[in-house]
């Protein structure tokens, strides 16, 4: 039997790990860069700030440049502010993709629908490459999806706050209206929550805070980079169905006699 | 007669009544090793590519944005 081989390809690039790692909130640099060795990941995302000896040092010195950039547009509310962002990271990292946030509060961080959609019309338009961060809108998801977005990556919980899956049944009918990349953004807590994502039949994890707030980020990378690639062989492995019911598997058969 | 100023990165920066060179402008304010830091310029919210650094004259009132790549989720 021939095994067809499991590849994912996001705006023309062929990616191996599914796996995608912010990098921010972590202890140090060296915590940093060992984490996400640990996750084997291929694409880190980054912001765009205003120029500081910080910033320098990260760029510069701290982070190894052997992974792909995603910028992000975190922090922007609006169109005008993230066209501009994305505009900047364009120049200053010579990629175009974007990871597009468009945030509605400052206490929640939902993305904002009607925001978003409207961005990413123009983005496309601009020729970028969008991973479209977005709500678990089974409808938007598609609408985004058809509009060009290289990825849509709706949210499971918000940002940061490691609840997981809030609302599995959206998660399955998502996976079942886009045909495309679709990759869960924001909420992983724990390895568990990867892994089920990743069982559903999603095409990657991106994940920060549940890594880099942990005890040992190192080795929850190494976790949450488990966790992934075993949701995934498990969806393509093609679960057992539920029953209600016991099914035995010892065979009755040749028992000795019931006494 | 006020001085002439412009706004780099929100702060207050004073220049020539004939301006400056916005090239001049990142060195002064970052440094000579302005090319190794992947910056990316905006002057009054639009993007100023590189390659228009040099013919790009900064004006009273302008407000210039001095960005590059750091931490981010």
């Amino acid at each position: 039997m021939s095994k067809k081989k499991d590849e994912l390809i996001i705006g023309g690039k062929k990616i191996m790990s599914r796996l995608i790692m912010g990098t921010s909130l972590y202890p140090n640099l060296d915590v940093l860069n060992k984490s996400l060795e640990a996750s084997g990941t291929e694409i880190i995302t980054v912001s765009m700030r205003r120029f500081n000896k910080e910033g320098e040092k990260f760029f510069l010195k701290g982070i190894k440049n052997k992974y792909t950039f995603l910028p992000n547009t975190a922090g922007c509310f609006t169109k005008k502010e993230a066209v501009l962002t994305a505009e900047l990271s364009r120049e200053s990292l010579k990629t175009d993709w974007i990871k597009l946030e468009l945030i509605s509060d400052n206490e929640m961080l939902l993305p904002d629908p009607l925001e978003l959609f409207a961005t990413c019309e123009e983005l496309v338009k601009r020729r970028f490459k969008i991973f479209a961060y977005c709500s678990d809108d089974p409808i938007l998801c598609k609408r985004l999806e058809e509009l060009g977005c290289v990825a849509v990556m709706p949210l499971i919980s918000p940002i940061g706050s490691g609840l997981g899956i809030r609302n599995e049944h959206n998660l399955e009918i998502i996976r079942g209206m886009c045909k495309g990349v679709i990759i869960v953004d924001a909420g992983i807590g724990t390895p568990s929550h990867a892994c089920r994502v990743m069982e559903l039949g999603f095409d990657g994890v991106l994940l920060n805070s549940s890594v880099a707030r942990s005890f040992d980020p190192i080795q929850m990378a190494n976790a949450m980079s488990l966790a992934t690639k075993s949701g995934r062989l498990s969806y393509l492995s093609g679960p057992i169905e539920k029953t209600k019911k016991a099914v035995r598997s010892t065979p009755f058969r040749g028992k000795i006699s019931n006494f | 007669m006020s001085k002439k100023k412009c706004f780099v990165n929100g702060a207050s920066f004073t220049i020539k009544n004939c301006g400056i060179q916005l090239e001049d402008l990142i060195t002064t304010a970052i440094g000579k090793n302005k090319n190794q830091l992947s910056l990316a310029v905006a002057v009054n919210n639009e993007l100023v590519q590189k390659s228009n650094w040099k013919n790009m004259v900064i004006k009273d009132g302008d407000v210039i944005e001095i960005v590059h790549p750091f931490f981010g989720g």
